[in-house]
């Protein structure tokens, strides 16, 4: 069955926690089209983190709503609801251990959630590595052996071991080198149309958004500044 | 009157003591210390407050009354969940109701588990057994409940990475903290375990010494000493694991999100 939709944020507003008065989001009404490549764009301080932390409720609204599929986030189970959609943080944090054993535990903790289904067998980690340009001699090296770049490739494959539909990422690129970066987008740019994932990716970088992004939104003071197709919303320079 | 063999302090005995305290006083004087002041009232402190101490158990053993008795107990928890429950960071301010459920439940039934059955009291109140054991286990459960506590706070926040990598994987807010629950738990148990190890070695427990003194055999009061030992380390792991399994659940909200530590 086509959706057209994946997520459905409406009239959301979210204030800091410890109870600044100003909130960081101020009615924001934004559609992530299922299947696109999602760039949420804007100045630090705009509140980009803040929506995507609420897209997997990591963090609540103080008022909106957020639909997936029709459904209001909170009528899912936490735990269902963050396997179905990923997130990949700004400073990966891999498990101490080998790259088996962070993959080991994503899908082992599938047993609290009632969306354990989807979540990869063991005989696909060796491709998923491939997917995220890493070989498959990777998964049995330790964690803390590898590079940043290299351990925001696992994270991403980590959160695709879950089976998602959605993956969240929190500026993937902002810690690593120029090189490694770029190479980062072109896997995730591979992902997004090799799987039909829908990426929402956070970014302060335009040049990164323009890079992959099928649509758009641009977030100024916690408002929304433009959103859409991409090219419509992400001024050239 | 005293029972025979019982080493008594003459009342020139005490004063003739206060001269080594004195003597420290001189001591801190001559060296600059600036710490005869705290000597002089940190001395008279322990005097009045020993001495009523005194009185009042005194006064409690004669009343000899099982209401008494639970009164003295229920004013020592919570005086002790008061204080394990205040030095705590503000992520867990307010947790007095969570300390005084595990400092009670685990007192009560290590309490009574040695007096029932371990000594088999004639009287399960028997203020002379029931008080200073309770003094000492809810004292430890005390420490223990306040190390944990504080140790899970600082952990959750030390962990934030780790614990909401596992939540975006679909953790519950159990498994996610676990790590930091154990953490706590081996903070909470580490000077008990030590105390375990060494017991004998580098101290003589007040209690055994005490027995000694009071003149009973030294293997007359190292059973005693063994019982006390055993009481203890289980205490503290009881009172550290409830105070921590309750107080997880304020870092967390009901959607298994990491509340912001303040």
């Amino acid at each position: 069955m086509p959706r057209f939709e994946l997520l459905e944020v409406t009239k959301l507003r979210a204030h800091q926690a410890g109870g600044r008065p100003r909130p960081v989001l101020l009615d924001i009404t934004v559609t992530i089209p299922d299947g696109s490549a999602f760039a949420v764009t804007g100045p630090s301080g705009s509140g980009k983190t803040t929506l995507l932390r609420l897209l997997n409720r990591l963090d609540d609204p103080s008022s909106g709503s957020i639909g997936m599929d029709g459904h209001s986030l909170a009528t899912l189970s936490p735990q269902t609801l963050r396997r179905r959609v990923g997130m990949v943080f700004q400073v990966p944090f891999l498990f101490p251990g080998t790259v088996r054993g962070n993959l080991a535990l994503a899908r082992g903790l599938g047993a609290d959630a009632d969306g354990a289904g989807a979540a990869l067998p063991e005989a696909a980690w060796g491709d998923l590595l491939a997917d995220v340009g890493l070989d498959a001699s990777f998964l049995d090296r330790a964690t803390d052996r590898l590079s940043l770049g290299e351990m925001q490739r696992v994270s991403v494959a980590r959160a695709l071991a879950c089976g998602p539909e959605a993956l969240l990422l929190d500026e993937p690129t902002s810690a690593l080198d120029t090189a490694s970066a770029s190479r980062l987008l072109e896997t995730l740019s591979f992902l997004h149309r090799s799987r039909g994932l829908t990426l929402v990716l956070v970014t302060h970088d335009l040049g990164e958004a323009r890079a992959i992004a099928t649509h758009a939104l641009r977030l100024d003071a916690g408002r929304v500044a433009a959103s859409g197709s991409a090219p419509e919303t992400l001024p050239c320079p | 009157m005293s029972a025979p063999g019982v080493t008594t302090v003459p009342v020139v005995g005490l004063l003739l003591c206060g001269l080594l305290v004195l003597a420290t006083i001189v001591l801190s004087r001559r060296g600059r210390l600036g710490l005869e002041r705290e000597l002089v009232i940190g001395a008279l402190r322990t005097l009045i407050q020993l001495l009523l101490v005194g009185y009042v158990l005194g006064a409690i053993f004669r009343l000899d009354r099982a209401l008494v008795v639970l009164g003295v107990l229920a004013v020592m928890l919570a005086v002790a969940a008061r204080t394990a429950s205040r030095r705590v960071p503000s992520s867990l301010a307010g947790i007095f109701p969570i300390t005084l459920l595990a400092l009670t439940g685990s007192s009560i039934a290590v309490l009574f588990f040695v007096t029932e059955l371990v000594l088999s009291v004639p009287r399960w109140y028997e203020p002379r057994v029931v008080i200073p054991l309770a003094g000492m286990i809810i004292g430890n459960a005390m420490n223990g409940a306040a190390l944990a506590a504080e140790r899970l706070a600082s952990e959750a926040r030390a962990r934030r990475a780790e614990i909401e990598a596992l939540l975006a994987l679909g953790a519950t807010s159990s498994r996610a903290s676990r790590s930091a629950v154990r953490a706590s738990l081996r903070a909470a148990l580490i000077p008990t375990v030590n105390g375990l190890m060494t017991v004998g070695i580098v101290h003589l427990p007040g209690v055994m010494t005490g027995q000694i003194l009071g003149g009973a055999s030294p293997l007359v009061a190292v059973r005693l000493q063994v019982v006390i030992m055993y009481m203890l380390t289980a205490t503290v792991a009881f009172a550290s694991l409830g105070t921590v399994l309750l107080a997880r659940r304020r870092l967390f909200t009901p959607a298994h999100q990491l509340r912001e530590s303040p």
